[in-house]
C-alpha cells in the first residue's frame, strides 16, 4: 500500500519539499529585509506583534475543537480553568501542563 | 521574560524545549498508532513523521492516501494545510530583529505550530536556541511516532484512559503560552492582547462554523491582527489631528 521507493515515497517527498519551502523561504526573504532595513517589514511591526498572541489563540482553539467532543466540553472547560490557576499562581509553562493534563485525567477518571 | 543569549547556554533549551517535548510526544503517538492502524508500514509512518514533521497534515495525508485519493490532491492538501507556517518566519525576524541568515537555514525546516509559539514570546532569540529548541521538539515527535507504531495499542490496552488525558497535553501549552502574553507581569493585564484574542475567537468560530477546516487558523489569527493594526493606526491619527 505505501511502498516507499514507488508513488508513495514521491508524495511523502513532494509534499515535505513545499513544507520545508513554506516554512524557510519566507523566513530567508524576512532576514534579507531585515538586513536591508526594509520599510515593508518595519510596517509589518505592529501586525506581527497582534498576529503571535492571535495565531496561538487560534491553535489552541483548533486543539480543542478536534479534542472535544461535546459530551467531554465541560471537563476541558474545567482543565482549562486549572491550568490558567496554575500559569497564573506559578507562572511556569512546565507546571501548568502538568496541572492541565493532571486534572484533565482525574476529570476523566470521576 | 528574559531574553535567551548564549551566555546562559542550554538553560532557556531546555526550560522550553521540555513542555514542547511533553505536548509532541502524546500527539505524534498518537500518529503512529493511527498510521498504522490505517495500514501504513512502519516505514511509511516514520517517513511521514520524519520528512513532513507536521502533525494535522500527516494526519490528513494518511487517510488521503488510504481513502485511495489522487496522489495530487495528496500533495496540495499538505501545501495548504500547512501554508500558515509562512508567516512564523518573517513574524520572528519582526518581532525579534533577527538578522542571522543561518537561521532559517538550519532551523527553518522546523518552524511549526508549538515551536513558533514558544520561540515567539521571546524578545530575541540565537541560533543556540533556535536549533535547541527545534532538535528537541524535532526528536519528540520521531520518539513519539516510533513508539505509537511499535508500542500504542500496548500502552492503551494496559492504561486506556492515558490516551483521552494526553489529548489536554497541546492545550494546556498553548494556554500557558497565552497567559505569559495576557499577564506579562504578575498584577499587569495586557488588554489590547485580551481584544485581540477575544477578536480571534469570534473570527475563529465564524471561519470553522463556515466550514473552513484548518485554515480557520490563518484566517482569524490574520484576521484579528489585521483588525488591531488598523484600530491603532487610526487612533494614532486621531490623536495627530487638530
Amino acid at each position: 500500500m505505501n511502498n516507499l521507493l514507488g508513488g508513495f515515497g514521491i508524495v511523502v517527498v513532494l509534499a515535505a519539499l513545499g513544507t520545508w519551502a513554506e516554512r524557510v523561504l519566507p523566513w530567508t526573504w524576512a532576514i534579507r529585509a531585515h538586513a536591508k532595513q526594509s520599510r515593508a517589514l518595519s510596517r509589518l511591526d505592529p501586525f506581527v506583534r497582534a498576529f503571535a498572541p492571535a495565531v496561538v489563540m487560534a491553535l489552541l482553539l483548533s486543539s480543542v475543537w478536534s479534542a472535544a467532543p461535546t459530551e467531554t466540553a465541560w471537563r476541558v472547560l474545567a482543565a482549562s480553568a486549572a491550568t490558567v490557576l496554575a500559569s497564573w499562581r506559578f507562572r511556569s509553562m512546565a507546571v501548568s501542563i502538568v496541572v492541565g493534563m493532571g486534572s484533565f485525567w482525574i476529570l476523566h477518571l470521576l | 521574560m528574559t531574553p535567551p543569549s548564549t551566555h546562559e547556554g542550554f538553560r532557556p533549551v531546555w526550560v522550553d524545549g521540555l513542555p514542547l517535548f511533553a505536548g509532541y510526544l502524546p500527539a505524534s503517538m498518537a500518529f503512529g498508532m493511527a498510521a498504522r492502524h490505517m495500514g501504513f508500514s512502519p516505514w511509511g509512518t516514520m517517513a511521514m513523521s520524519a520528512l513532513i514533521y507536521a502533525g494535522t497534515s500527516q494526519f490528513a495525508l494518511a487517510s488521503l492516501w488510504a481513502g485511495h485519493a489522487p496522489a495530487w490532491l495528496d500533495i496540495v492538501t499538505v501545501w495548504l494545510i500547512n501554508m500558515r507556517h509562512m508567516g512564523y518566519g518573517p513574524a520572528l525576524t519582526a518581532r525579534q530583529r533577527l538578522s542571522d541568515p543561518n537561521l532559517p537555514i538550519m532551523t527553518g525546516w522546523g518552524l511549526t505550530d508549538e515551536v513558533f509559539a514558544v520561540s515567539v514570546r521571546h524578545p530575541h532569540s540565537t541560533l543556540l536556541y533556535h536549533g535547541g529548541v527545534t532538535l528537541v521538539a524535532y526528536s519528540a515527535w520521531i520518539l513519539g511516532t516510533a513508539a505509537g507504531a511499535a508500542f500504542g495499542g500496548v500502552i492503551l490496552h494496559t492504561l486506556p484512559s492515558a490516551g483521552s488525558a494526553l489529548t489536554f497535553v497541546l492545550p494546556a501549552l498553548f494556554i500557558a503560552i497565552l497567559w505569559h502574553w495576557i499577564q506579562p507581569e504578575p498584577g499587569r493585564w495586557d488588554r489590547r492582547v485580551l481584544a485581540v484574542l477575544a477578536l480571534t475567537a469570534g473570527l475563529y468560530a465564524v471561519a470553522r462554523l463556515s466550514g473552513l477546516g484548518t485554515m480557520a487558523v490563518p484566517l482569524a489569527a490574520a484576521g484579528a491582527a489585521g483588525a488591531d493594526t488598523a484600530g491603532a493606526r487610526m487612533a494614532r491619527r486621531r490623536r495627530r489631528a487638530p
